[in-house]
């Protein structure tokens, strides 16, 4: 299906940062020795943080419930390993938040004879299952988004009845730079994510699933092409989209492929859209078929690192490790001056490097003091050049002077700022533009709330 | 008739009848205003600050004379501008206790940062973003939003944290609300003895992050004669109303988190005399 010269893309702004894919792009999805602890905290989704729901020097096996959902919008989570539980404690997250955490001592043989309990299933058609016990399966498994957002899937795919589904978009953009997790993933798991979407299809009883692939990674589409040709997957087309960032954002992959845009405020759900990354779409695979809780996922360790590539992370080790023992270490300890949790774009520094891996970790970047450099910001020229690049159509460097001076009357489009970092990358005086509408947000938000 | 005398005569008939029409308008439509509100918004400081919770100085005016009281008190204006005011309204001036902005934080270069921050120079921002590099979860971060928030200039930063001058702080409140991490308390002016530490961290906790800070060790609950010593798990105050100034629980302190502010007469602020240049914009 992939027409030359007719590539899908979003229409207002853009930009087309180097995309340093080469440096991890084909290599396998490999394992990682385990640590001898993994530190899992509650707080790995949109949403309230689950309840622990384990003990001091409780022994757990993998796939053992540690995180009660509490609430609606929040999710369950599973332990990775096979060990024994000995601290509950309060830590630092890969995004720079306090939550309780669970620290697990592991036992890595008893870990790896668990974990083959989730290998073997019967093969049915997903069409024969039961729609709740579906529901409820991906439900117990603790599956949110692996986007990055981390929203709890068993909801997202129950939508409320008064507004109507008529397509599934799996998103396989992957327009940050570096990252490759999802590339890797769709060569390698084509059929499962394929049956993932089946299974989606089938519950939401939907027509048309769409898989969009920006076409720098022509051997995912094409891999999937094969496979939708054989018959086996109704329903299901792929759309090539134009490499462009930021192509894989939620709104800007509805716009591309079915020309809808989703209004000021609103979700995709309101345009009749549910947006799911290929990540999740395998988890839900795998929960449906195997049984098996959302407890590890593909993380691109990129960058500054001996051998970068694709890895098979459980979620809890801590990033230290998973760059020493994955990724061969840095490739020089005194040079590295950032590590990023998830892309160069949107993603964000950590602040020490015993924060652990969660379900929204995309990627781990590393940057030698030669890929940064940062000298302050300037004074904004008024070129325009954020104006013109702005996916969503805001003026960002408006939106960051009224949050900077608490103008909450001009913060009213702030919501819509979907934080691609891409005026950021624009702004020839680096100004922080986004850091700033983060800023805004939380005003706009404390100033609302007052008014109630 | 020539004409200027035909303009002279239609301007003045015009002007007469806008003169009446004018004067009658003011008659019927005076707004009969206490002429006490001005003369107590002429003793009002003026700054509009907003420190008494109104709109500014007219408003604490008009609220004054309207409501015949002065349970309002204005935190800018000294103890004998409100009996002034007391006098005009024909009430006896509350008892009012001079009252001073504080910092309960001394950490600054003394509270270990880790990483490197680079994002925007505010507190405001670096809490909301998560980034903060200082590791006290409730120290001062030395951004400045305070500095920059203060209508009268007294806030600066002195050695990565924010330091009041006690003698020009009118304690308007507007540094309480602009500090993101609430570590910024109106206190009593004259009472000088006070912990300045919020964590309430165990002792090995706050050891980590930082040298200055209040362990839990409840050396000053023991050295105190007076009760003043407030303790709750795990952070130390001092209750003003008890405290004599006999400094034991100042010199017990093994982290030196109970300061003592002297005020030198010779100079204008308490840290006078240092040099501010390491103020943000």
């Amino acid at each position: 299906m992939i027409m030359p010269g007719k590539l899908l893309t979003f229409r207002s702004g853009g930009v087309h940062p180097p995309g340093n894919k080469h440096l991890s792009e084909h290599k396998p999805i490999r394992r990682v020795p385990l640590p001898e602890t993994v530190s899992i905290n509650l707080n790995q989704h949109l949403g309230k943080p689950a309840q622990c729901a384990v003990k001091i020097k409780q022994e757990i096996s993998v796939g053992e419930r540690i995180g009660e959902a509490d609430g609606f919008i929040s999710a369950d989570i599973h332990s990775p390993v096979s060990g024994t539980v000995r601290k509950i404690q309060t830590v630092m997250t890969a995004v720079g938040t306090m939550a309780e955490s669970v620290l697990i001592e592991v036992d890595s043989e008893k870990t790896a004879e668990d974990l083959k309990k989730y290998q073997s299933t019967p093969d049915c058609a997903p069409e024969k299952l039961g729609k709740k016990e579906i529901l409820e399966a991906i439900k117990q498994a603790g599956i949110v988004g692996e986007g990055g957002a981390a929203f709890p899937t068993h909801i997202k795919l129950a939508p409320p009845p008064d507004k109507p589904i008529d397509t599934v978009i799996l998103n396989g953009a992957e327009c940050e730079p570096f990252l490759t997790a999802d590339h890797q993933l769709m060569l390698e798991k084509t059929a499962e994510i394929l049956t993932g979407a089946r299974i989606l299809r089938h519950i939401l009883e939907i027509d048309s699933i769409i898989i969009g692939i920006e076409n720098n990674k022509p051997d995912a589409i094409r891999a999937f092409e094969k496979l939708i040709e054989t018959d086996s997957y109704p329903g299901m087309r792929i759309a090539a989209l134009k490499t462009k960032y930021p192509q894989g954002g939620e709104k800007q992959l509805i716009k591309a492929i079915l020309d809808r845009e989703v209004p000021s405020g609103k979700l995709p759900f309101d345009v009749g859209v549910i947006v799911q990354n290929v990540g999740t779409v395998f988890a839900v695979y795998e929960a449906v078929y195997c049984g098996k809780p959302l407890i590890q996922r593909v993380v691109t360790i990129s960058g500054f690192v001996n051998n970068p590539g694709n890895y098979l992370l459980p979620l809890g080790v801590s990033f230290e490790h998973a760059i020493r023992a994955g990724a061969g270490g840095f490739r020089d300890d005194t040079r590295v001056k950032e590590v990023i949790n998830g892309g160069p774009m949107m993603g964000k520094a950590v602040r020490q490097l015993d924060v652990t891996v969660t379900k929204g970790t995309s990627g781990i970047l590393v940057l030698s003091d030669q890929e940064f450099s940062y000298d302050g910001e300037g004074p904004c020229i008024r070129c325009g050049r954020c104006i013109d690049t702005c996916p969503m159509g805001l003026m960002p460097t408006l939106l960051a002077m009224n949050a900077r001076y608490e103008r909450i009357e001009g913060l009213k489009s702030v919501m819509d700022c979907i934080e691609c970092g891409t005026c950021s990358y624009v702004c020839p005086t680096h100004r922080q533009l986004v850091h700033w509408i983060r800023a805004g947000k939380v005003l706009l938000r404390k100033a609302n709330r007052s008014v109630k | 008739m020539d004409v200027v005398s035909i303009t002279v005569a239609t301007m003045g008939t015009v002007a007469l009848i806008a003169g009446i029409i004018l004067f009658a308008a003011s008659k019927k439509f005076a707004v009969i205003e206490n002429p006490l509100i001005d003369e107590i918004e002429e003793l009002l400081p003026g700054a509009n600050c907003g420190g008494c919770g109104l709109t500014g100085c007219r408003a604490f005016a008009e609220a004054s004379v309207n409501d015949r009281t002065v349970r309002l008190k204005c935190p800018v204006a000294q103890a004998e501008i409100m009996a002034k005011i007391a006098e005009k309204l024909g009430l006896e001036a509350l008892e009012t206790v001079r009252t001073t902005a504080r910092v309960m934080c001394q950490g600054g270069s003394r509270s270990r940062r880790e990483s490197e921050y680079l994002g925007i120079q505010s507190c405001f921002a670096a809490v909301v973003s998560n980034s903060v590099d200082l590791v006290c979860p409730y120290g001062c971060l030395g951004y400045g939003d305070c500095v920059r928030a203060c209508p009268f200039d007294c806030i600066r930063i002195v050695g990565g944290v924010a330091v009041v001058n006690e003698e020009e702080c009118t304690s308007c409140g507007i540094c309480v609300k602009a500090c993101p991490r609430n570590i910024i308390e109106i206190t009593q002016y004259e009472k000088r003895v006070y912990v300045a530490c919020r964590s309430p961290d165990k002792g090995p906790e706050v050891k980590q992050y930082c040298s200055v800070g209040c362990i839990g060790c409840r050396l000053c609950e023991k050295a105190c004669q007076y009760d003043a010593i407030d303790f709750k798990p795990f952070i130390s105050r001092v209750i003003s109303e008890n405290c004599t100034e006999c400094l034991a629980c100042v010199e017990k302190c093994p982290t030196h988190s109970i300061l003592f502010r002297q005020v030198d007469p010779e100079k204008t602020g308490i840290l006078a005399g240092k040099v501010y240049d390491d103020v943000p914009e």
